[in-house]
């Protein structure tokens, strides 16, 4: 299984079932992933804040910086690669209250709105999320099958599940290393 | 109920609506906009009877009417948003009954669109808070009295 | 097969809603119908097939009590499913609908997800 490794403020699009898609530490940045089971295109998104600046030149160089850019760019991708929206399942993880954030701004809490506002403008909501508190995740989502893993920086890890996250180890059969 | 408690109910249901149906949250308390264009009220009758009303204006009631409706805000008519801000008054002055301490159903009257007078109701008891919300303010207000 | 959406709000920004959300269900939707009140969307229910009612409370004319009292009294409308969409989120309030004959009853606010949710599990369907 290869591994793409997704930073802060990035995003990719991935038809090759052989790839594991991986984005660490979401603090209070949110990891939007998407899956079409048909077409077997997977994509995720790392954002960090909810909106682009008034500035075109930040908004041009770092658009998955941004959920407002960052949404609507993976969705787009995804389709070009023959995702159909209709079919796309939806992982969202992170936007949690990391611990020094004093501010009365919480960003995290204004990510996950902005990752519904974004959604809901593209006729989308999240069939699952594990958001908020205050736990920092680390994701993998397997593009082949579209299971998404998340694991805590004590080293728990979970599937999530489109009927309800599952709270265990993954079993046999599981892509997770 | 106390005053303290109606500023409670009061800043909940904000919090509670803008969240869920407007992808949407207030940064804070602020002083109210005197220029604020857009208003509406809605009478509720029941074991308490009163208005609830919202003051905001158009910049920010576009905004709050793009995020309800998914579309971007140039594609939004006046017509539109004037209703998004009857329904947000609706949604407002239910949650704030609902979460009133009275037995019994509350009836509500069809939110009304007015043209920025500020207006007051007959009402024992008045609150008004105002928020920060994206591209402005949104005041909120309630009059109640007791039923006869 | 298509189904048949008849969605019943005084408010015309809530039925672009409620429509959105029933579109999240990925259902497929022979056609939405829409009333602004309970006498419109009886009149409506007399002249063509509808699978799923989305119903206010709060309206003019006829409010969404009085609809489904009357839907629940119709022996050739009695068998759709309505679900409550309303502000009321008085336990009497949805004892008496349920009683009265509604599958669902949701209040506002709520998140899209929730009445997703509501109508699939009222249709006997799930998306994912």
């Amino acid at each position: 299984m290869k591994e793409l490794v997704i930073g802060v403020g990035d995003g990719a699009v991935s038809r090759d079932a052989e790839t594991m898609l991986i984005t660490y530490a979401l603090g209070s940045c949110i990891a939007l992933m998407v899956h079409d089971p048909v077409a077997r295109v997977a994509g995720m998104a790392h954002y960090m804040l909810p909106e682009s600046p008034q500035s075109q030149a930040e908004h041009d160089t770092r658009p998955y910086k941004f959920a407002d850019t960052a949404i609507p760019l993976l969705l787009r991708a995804a389709l070009a690669q023959g995702a159909d929206r209709r079919r796309l399942v939806v992982f969202a993880a992170g936007g949690a209250q990391v611990m020094n954030d004093n501010s009365i701004f919480n960003v995290g809490k204004r990510n996950c709105l902005a990752l519904r506002k974004a959604l809901w403008k593209f006729g989308l909501v999240a069939h699952a999320e594990d958001i908020g508190g205050t736990l920092v995740r680390t994701v993998r989502m397997e593009v082949g099958s579209g299971r998404v893993w998340l694991q805590s920086p004590a080293g728990k890890r979970w599937e999530m599940s489109a009927r309800g996250p599952r709270a265990a180890d993954p079993g046999e059969g599981s892509s997770w290393r | 109920m106390s005053r303290n408690d109606l500023d409670r109910l009061l800043t909940l249901a904000v919090d509670d609506v803008l969240e869920t149906m407007f992808f949407s949250e207030s940064s804070g308390p602020c002083q109210p906009d005197p220029s604020a264009e857009l208003e509406a009220d809605v009478a509720f009758t029941g074991e308490t009877s009163g208005t609830v009303g919202v003051r905001i204006a158009k910049a920010a009631a576009a905004s709050l009417a793009a995020s309800f409706l998914g579309e971007s805000e140039d594609s939004l008519s006046d017509i539109q948003i004037g209703h998004v801000v009857c329904e947000l008054a609706n949604m407002l002055c239910g949650c704030i009954v609902s979460k009133m301490p009275a037995r019994g159903c509350f009836t509500l009257g069809s939110p009304g669109l007015r043209g920025g007078k500020a207006s007051n109701s007959n009402g024992i008891v008045q609150v008004q808070q105002s928020f920060a919300i994206e591209r402005g303010i949104l005041t909120v207000s309630m009059s109640s009295s007791e039923s006869a | 097969m298509a189904l048949n959406i008849l969605i019943v709000d005084d408010s015309p920004v809530m039925r672009v809603f409620l429509r959105k959300v029933v579109q999240l269900t990925g259902l497929a939707v022979g056609e939405y119908c829409e009333a602004g009140d309970g006498e419109a969307a009886l009149k409506l229910l007399h002249e063509q097939w509808v699978d799923l009612v989305l119903t206010d409370i709060n309206m003019p004319r006829m409010n969404g009590e009085e609809l489904v009292r009357q839907l629940e009294s119709d022996e050739m409308l009695r068998d759709i499913p309505v679900i409550v969409v309303s502000t009321d989120a008085s336990p009497e309030r949805i004892s008496r609908m349920m009683k009265l004959g509604a599958k669902g009853y949701i209040s506002k606010p709520f998140v899209p997800e929730t009445l997703r949710d509501e109508v699939e599990k009222v249709l006997g369907v799930q998306h994912v």
